[in-house]
Order: C-alpha cells, then structure tokens, then sequence
C-alpha cells in the first residue's frame, strides 16, 4: 500500500494502519532494530512500541512523503535507548564505539549534557552531508544513522576495510571544521 | 556535547538522507572488465602515433630499441618532416626535364633513395648504367654521388636543369631544400 493511504488510515484513527505499516515496513524495522541491538526479542520489542509511537504522533505529523524515514528514525531512537540500557547486549560496544567516533566530529567535546537542540543539529549535519559525493555520505549514514559495522560497509560497496575506515575518518574531520563554522563550539 | 549526544543527532537527519542510504549502492563494474578495453585503446595509440607522420609522406618513427643506421653506403632519413606536405600525403614527387622546364611526377610512395633514384631515371629517360653510388648525411645536407656517365645525359638535354631535377627529386624525399642536396659525378 502506498505511504499516502497509509497515512490517511493513520488521520482517519483506523487500526488497519498499524497492521498496513506491519506488512509494508515490518521487516525492514525489524532487520534495523537488530542490527542496533543485536539482540531478536529487543527487536521485535522496538518494532512494536515503533508502531505505537507512530499511532501516538500521525497526526499532528504528516509523514506522507518519507513514511519509512519517519519510522525508521523513531526505531532507531527506540533501539539505541534499548542498547544504553541493557548492558548485557553485544552490540552496546558498537554503540560506545560508536559514540567514541562521534566524538571527534564534536569541536569541543566535554561531559556536560547536550544544551543544544538535536533537530537543529541535525539539520546541520543534513547540509553537511549534502556537500558530500553521494557514496561518502551514504556511506556515512550507514555507519552513524543505520550503524552498520565497518565489514558490512565494506562488502555493501565493496571496499575494503581499510578504505572505508580512512573514508570516514576524513569524513568525520570534515564534520568537525564544518560544525566549528556553523557554530558548534561549545 | 558527548559523542552520544551527536549520534542520536545524527539521527535527525533529513528523512530523503535515510532513504537514499537504504537503496542498493550502486555496482561497481570490476576492474578486470576494464581491462581489455584499456589495452586495446592503448594499442590504438600507439599504432596511431607510430603511423600518421608515415601517412603524411614521412618515415616511421624509430621504436624503442632500434638506432639509426650510420654506415657510410647507407643512406639517412630525414630527422623531421616538413610541417606540411607538399605535394600530397602519401606520394613521392620526381621532377624531370621537358624541354627547358622542370616538371613534377607523382608517383606511388618510395622508401629506398636508390627507388626514388630510379624512378627519376625513368622519368628523365636516363639508361640504368647511370647509377646513385652512395647517399650520405652530412652536416649541412645530403651528399649524393652518382656515376660519371650522367655527365653524358647532357648532350640531349640541359645538364643544369637535369641536375636540378636530381637534386629538387632527392631534397623532397629527404624533406630538405634542393641546396642542401650535393651531388659528386664519380
């Protein structure tokens, strides 16, 4: 079924949404909650409470364009909350890995909680990311947005390793000089 | 800001960002595919640069490893080509005497300057006792020695002009001008 009457099913209070989102995005949740967490029962955990936020936030928002992006971004939040809680889950060293690398895009990075508001930063990063050839940014989004591992990148595009750690690395440090500019010093 | 912090900004990125990461990348053609089209466009210019100057009237160009020939009875190519062709890619021009003129032949392309020698022979009508003994480079031109008995073609026509169109013949075959080209009767 088509995103528009998707969200229509959503506007109109019709439960049929929750089961239409189920058949046309289930297994592509799915598949990026546990690669997130790592772990079947989380995932499925996620996937489920993913649909109940998104029947708690359609309407005000109208995803009707980007219906998987809207979801994807709520499971993805739902599953790296998941990951920080539950110290048992494999992939929580990922996460701090991944947080480790993070770090050196931040032009001050100290201890003291974000003050500055995430969708904004995020807008930032999004132009940003716009600035990039099309295979350094996706590249980017699958290490930091969908947190493939670096293996997974490498055979996606097939790359090796090594080349797309250093495509990173260069990547991140451009981020860094580009939140410098934009501001981000903290 | 904690690395934390700017991963789960990282997830407020525009929704057409998530999406065009989660499309098949797309394929690289391997590089061993290439490699055949690259040899033969290789191949292509190489015959291509070895062959236009031959084309336009001139020797080929010397490959790797060979050396001109410096034996005294052997005769010199030309170093350079004229920037243009005079009288037609790809034809050798013997000049003979008609009455008190110098007129021009075309004839099919010749490499040999004892080919080029006969060929102006005929032209002019000369016997075959009349030989082209030796062809040697020097400094400041070419030095041909013919046989003595050319001296004798002059009774029936004008020795001057006959040795004109010896030396205009000679000079274009070795792309210099006619008083660069001495002839020696011996």
């Amino acid at each position: 079924m088509e995103d528009g009457k998707i969200v229509e099913l959503y506007f109109a209070r019709d439960e049929a949404a929750i089961a239409r989102t189920r058949e046309t995005y289930g297994d592509r949740l799915r598949a990026l909650s546990l690669g997130i967490t790592g772990d079947f029962g989380s995932a499925e955990e996620c996937e489920s409470d993913t649909y109940l936020q998104a029947w708690n936030s359609i309407p005000p928002h109208d995803p009707a364009g980007y219906l998987f992006a809207f979801l994807a971004r709520i499971c993805r939040h739902l599953s790296l909350d998941v990951c920080r809680r539950n110290a048992r889950l494999k992939r929580k060293a990922l996460v701090v890995e991944l947080s480790e690398e993070m770090e050196q895009c931040i032009p001050a990075p100290g201890d003291t909680p974000c003050q500055v508001d995430g969708i904004l930063l995020g807008q930032a990063i999004s132009r940003f990311l716009r600035t990039l050839p099309a295979e350094k940014r996706t590249i980017f989004v699958r290490r930091y947005w969908y947190l493939d591992d670096i293996s997974r990148i490498a055979q996606r595009y097939r790359l090796s390793e090594s080349k797309v750690k250093t495509m990173l690395f260069r990547t991140r440090n451009a981020l860094r000089i580009f939140l410098e500019q934009e501001g981000y010093a903290l | 800001m904690r690395g934390d912090d700017l991963l789960d900004a990282v997830g407020q990125i525009d929704p057409d960002l998530i999406e065009e990461a989660d499309r098949p990348p797309r394929r690289r053609a391997p590089v061993w595919r290439m490699l055949p089209a690259v040899a033969a466009a290789c191949l292509l210019l190489a015959l291509a640069a070895a062959y236009v100057p031959f084309l336009q009237g001139a020797e080929p160009l010397e490959m790797a490893g060979s050396s001109p020939q410096s034996d005294s009875d052997s005769v010199p190519y030309a170093a350079s080509m004229p920037s243009e062709p005079m009288f037609g890619a790809g034809k050798t021009v013997v000049w003979y005497v008609e009455g008190d003129e110098l007129q021009i032949q075309r004839i099919p392309p010749l490499l040999d300057p004892q080919d080029v020698f006969a060929a102006w022979r005929t032209a002019n009508g000369i016997a075959e006792e009349v030989q082209l003994l030796s062809c040697t480079a020097e400094e400041d031109g070419v030095q041909l020695t013919v046989t003595a008995n050319l001296a004798y073609c002059s009774a029936y026509t004008d020795g001057e002009l006959l040795l004109e169109s010896l030396r205009q013949t000679m000079a274009v075959h070795f792309g210099l001008s006619a008083d660069a080209c001495q002839i020696t009767l011996e």
